[in-house]
């Protein structure tokens, strides 16, 4: 479980952090947010194929994440400081309150230093390697604790503007990457559903 | 005389050895014991009871608790990892690190991998779901698991355990500490705006061993001092049986130096003021000395060490055997010169019948049912005994006092009880007093009340209190004293009734009556559960829907599942050790404790489980309270055996007319106790009950040195019972000031106790006195 945890921190972290220092665009202000879509493939050894999923996803500064797997299954899950929802379309819902994942407090911190470009934050997690130019670059992270729970081999993140893909290794030798598309900040309003799932995860 | 001699060099070597060894213990350190609850009886009738509350007690004394807050996180982890530091350098606790943390998780789940695929351990939704024939669900959790955002699902996991079964049952186990959540390593609640970060920590050695406790608790109370001067905004909250005890501790032994002070120096004032001469001083001071001494090395020598309540009611106690070198040495107020084997010869009868009947007293406290008692018992009758030795050996030795010309005030002071009691002039006056006392009897036995409540024992620090409920509502998990004992054959059977009784449980959580439990079938179902929930994921989950579900996830197909090498049973799991406090939920094999946490309504669990053997509801403060209260009654009918035991023993001395008279003052005494208690409104505990078989003893000793009494010698009598009653009350009565209700009510009865012992003795000397004139 704790794998888990470090593994979502990672990714979450990650999705929003390296726009910061390059200043282009994104802090985002009060009541915007970031929608966008993704695609997903996880190279699981063992498997033949590997597992790939799409969907889009919202980031609500301050309350939370929405991602929305569309295909092959219509999976919803949020996730904020009051810990993970995941709902089936048609099935249970799912809760993993913070109290049962310690790490998500630590989840949240970077969630919040990320958006606030606080560096320092995610640097006393990961050891961060930056090469390139604000319009195309690229972000090395690799955990400074081989032995605390993480069993990250590294995170390498691509980005212009905004993020475009994640690539996770990880110990054991599978392999996520997400690659992030279409992209926009504004304040249009969210759907009643995924406004439920925010208001679950949003408060500890 | 060459006897008396070598008996007095006998008893010198004694007292000389005694302290050598005292002297030699006092250079390692004396074993003091600061169990309050060590004063309480043995559950004598239930020793499971009594196994399952010493374990339950054993780990809730282990463990102790400190939070730090502060608005500025990085400032209360700082503070956090200070004390963490202060309290590994002790070498006495062990402060749960945050690599400990993070691996409990991590371990747990490689114990129970092997058990995962094939359904041995299911997650209560999960049965539910497969019971009520949503296997389907299940697939589609698993497919979304694995899919889902930031998934840790790898192939391994997945071939082993496709449906996802073992996560379930894993994040279905309670979270040991309620709200608190793991930031960074370190445990941690934030509550508006205050990050309060928790440090466990397990004691090494036995939390009431006072030397190990005092290092501990002073490293502590260090590393706080260093906090609240290097981070003044940061709070410190303590949790923990430990600076309970401590407090407690230190309280009683700051109150018992301060009593004592109190008591040497008004003896030692009262002694001087009276005699205008050291030698007697010098004697009676040898004569208590000596007493403790012996009752020192004897208690240590019996019991391997002393209770800091043995020590605080029994130097108090030794207060007593000031009477038999005070009955001697007041002799020299005599009018007549005789030689110190002379005046021995005339208190002999007095103090060996004073002792006999004291010592009744004192031995009466040995069948309490108390161990701290029993101390307090052997404590006393060493000591008396010593004391009387002293006086017999070395007084007449020693004593160089010609007969004293000063004091004729004094004596007339002393005596006027004595007036009282035998003048014609007090006729009415005395019918006055005696109808007086009744009316103060029937009156205070009118308001009587009883209050056995155990947790009235030990004065608890409200401060300490306060901090103590503070971490409980910040972590929202109390673990409570009361909790549920499952009582079976074997661990199997334990863990099928615990399996019957979770109903019963949340039926109790949705009453509010407890906010939840952990028991040890939560973390390692009955075999019997195991296999049916075997069957069920064969028959509703794998047969059906494997295939397809292998298929839809692209996983190669392998047809079965493993066994586990061993079954996964309470006495593995407690061996591998991975899984937090199951050990401390497991007594003995078949006897497992249900822990209850926040535990409101007592009476409605109690309720739940009435009637049952194999599983019941344990309260150990109600248990206490309802054995105090036998005790208390049976304390009085202690003291109406003492009476009638020192009646017995008057009646052969008196006559039954004489003894009738001499035994009357002890017993209004003891009557006037409970009667002015209760018109003060207190109610009337154990504790008061056990001072009366006191003041039976030491009210016996006054009327019997008043019936011996010599003609002319009713004035120095008197003078020595209004000192040794002096001496009773800087001893005994200045416990009534203690902060410990316990102690005080002790206190109270021997204020109440001891003065009317005074006032009313001579009545039975008049008596007495009448009854001998009337051969000559």
């Amino acid at each position: 479980m704790i794998a888990r945890r470090c593994m979502m921190a990672a990714t979450f972290g990650i999705l929003i952090a390296p726009r910061a220092p390059w200043a282009q665009s994104l802090s985002l202000s009060q009541g915007e947010m970031l929608r966008g879509r993704f695609t997903q493939q996880r190279f699981l050894q063992g498997f033949n194929a590997p597992l790939a999923s799409t969907g889009s996803f919202i980031l609500a500064p301050n309350r939370g994440l929405i991602w929305r797997g569309e295909t092959p299954f219509a999976l919803l899950t949020g996730m904020g400081p009051g810990g993970l929802v995941q709902r089936v379309v048609g099935g249970a819902t799912t809760r993993y309150p913070a109290s049962k994942l310690p790490l998500l407090a630590q989840l949240y911190e970077v969630f919040s230093a990320a958006l606030e470009g606080d560096w320092a934050k995610l640097e006393g997690i990961f050891e961060v390697e930056r090469k390139g130019i604000p319009t195309k670059w690229q972000v090395m992270l690799i955990p400074r604790k081989k032995d605390g729970g993480m069993p990250l081999q590294h995170v390498a993140v691509h980005g212009g503007r905004f993020v475009n893909s994640v690539e996770i290794s990880r110990v054991n030798g599978d392999r996520d990457t997400i690659k992030f598309n279409e992209q926009v900040v504004s304040r249009d309003p969210i759907d009643s559903e995924d406004g439920e799932l925010l208001g679950m995860v949003s408060h500890p | 005389m060459m006897r008396a001699r070598a008996l007095a060099l006998a008893w010198l070597a004694i007292v000389i050895a005694a302290g050598v060894w005292l002297a030699l213990m006092a250079h390692t350190g004396f074993p003091i014991q600061t169990d309050l609850l060590a004063l309480l009886p043995r559950e004598e009738r239930d020793p499971v009871v009594q196994q399952a509350n010493e374990a339950v007690s054993h780990s809730i004394g282990r463990r102790i608790f400190l939070a730090f807050g502060d608005a500025d996180r990085e400032r209360a982890r700082a503070s956090a990892q200070q004390a963490v530091a202060a309290i590994e350098a002790t070498r006495r606790a062990d402060p749960l690190d945050s690599a400990a943390v993070q691996d409990i998780g991590r371990k747990m789940a490689i114990f129970y991998f092997p058990y995962g695929g094939g359904g041995d351990l299911l997650s209560p939704t999960d049965r539910a779901l497969l019971e009520d024939g949503h296997a389907g669900d299940i697939a589609t959790r698993a497919v979304a698991q694995t899919f889902g955002f930031g998934s840790p699902v790898d192939a391994r996991l997945l071939a082993a355990d496709p449906f996802l079964l073992l996560p379930s049952f894993l994040s279905s186990l309670p979270a040991p500490l309620g709200r608190v959540a793991l930031d960074d390593g370190l445990l941690t609640v934030v509550e508006e705006s205050t990050t309060w970060v928790f440090i466990p920590i397990t004691l090494r050695d036995e939390v009431f061993d006072l030397q190990a406790q005092q290092k501990l608790v002073d490293a502590v109370d260090a590393v706080v001092d260093r906090i609240a001067r290097t981070s003044p905004s940061t709070r410190v909250l303590r949790l923990g049986a430990m600076f309970f005890a401590n407090h407690g501790a230190r309280t009683a032994i700051e109150e018992a130096s301060m009593l004592s002070a109190i008591s040497i120096v008004g003896a030692i004032l009262l002694i001087v003021f009276v005699f205008h001469r050291l030698s007697p001083l010098l004697l009676n001071l040898l004569a208590v000395t000596t007493g403790i001494a012996m009752a020192f090395a004897g208690t240590f020598l019996l019991f391997g060490g002393i209770h800091v309540a043995a020590l605080l009611f029994g130097t108090s106690l030794i207060g007593v055997v000031v009477d038999y070198g005070l009955l001697y040495s007041t002799l020299a107020f005599g009018n007549v010169a005789i030689t110190g084997p002379q005046r021995l010869a005339q208190v002999m009868p007095s103090i060996v019948l004073g002792l006999g009947t004291t010592l009744m007293g004192y031995a009466a406290l040995m069948f309490a049912p108390f161990p701290g008692l029993k101390q307090i018992a052997v404590f006393a009758i060493i000591g008396l005994v010593s004391s009387f030795i002293t006086v017999v050996l070395w007084f007449p030795l020693f004593d160089r006092v010609a007969p004293l010309q000063h004091g004729r005030r004094l004596l007339q002071f002393a005596a006027w009880p004595w007036v009282f009691w035998s003048a014609d002039r007090h006729r009415q006056a005395r019918r006055i007093l005696l109808a007086g006392c009744f009316v103060l009897v029937a009156a205070g036995f009118a308001l009587y009340r009883t209050d056995d409540d155990v947790r009235r024992l030990q004065a608890l620090s409200p401060g300490l209190v306060r901090e103590q409920m503070e971490i409980q509502r910040l972590t929202g998990s109390s673990v409570e004293a009361q909790y549920l004992l499952v009582a079976a054959h074997d661990d199997e059977m334990a863990l099928q009734q615990e399996e019957a009784s979770v109903a019963r449980l949340d039926k109790l959580v949705g009453e509010h009556a407890i906010t939840g439990y952990q028991m040890p079938a939560t973390f390692v179902p009955s075999l019997k559960r195991q296999a049916l929930d075997k069957a069920l994921v064969e028959e509703r989950l794998l047969k059906p829907l494997l295939d397809e579900h292998r298929a839809r996830l692209g996983l190669a197909a392998s047809s079965t599942f493993a066994a586990p090498a061993v079954p996964l049973t309470v006495e593995s799991a407690v061996a591998a050790g991975t899984i937090p406090l199951l050990a401390d939920m497991v007594v003995a094999s078949g006897i497992h404790i249900v822990v209850l946490q926040g535990l409101t309504r007592p009476d409605l669990v109690r309720a739940e489980f009435a009637g049952q053997t194999d599983i019941r509801f344990v309260n150990p403060t109600a248990d206490f309270s309802a054995l105090l209260g036998a005790y208390r009654g049976r304390a009085v009918g202690l003291t109406i055996y003492s009476l009638f035991m020192v009646g017995c023993l008057l009646a052969w001395r008196y006559g039954m007319r004489g003894a009738f008279w001499a035994i009357l003052p002890p017993t209004i005494a003891a009557l006037l106790v409970p009667a002015i208690v209760s018109l003060t409104g207190q109610p009337f505990t154990f504790f008061h009950a056990m001072g009366l078989v006191l003041v039976i003893g030491v009210g016996a000793d006054y009327t019997i040195f008043c019936a011996e009494t010599r003609e002319g010698y009713q004035s120095v009598t008197m003078l020595s019972i209004l000192l040794a009653a002096a001496m009773t009350l800087l001893s005994f009565g200045l416990l009534a000031f203690s902060s410990t209700l316990a102690v005080r009510s002790f206190g109270m009865t021997m204020l109440i106790g001891v003065t009317a012992a005074y006032v009313l003795a001579p009545m039975a000397s008049r008596a007495v006195v009448r009854l001998r004139r009337l051969p000559r």
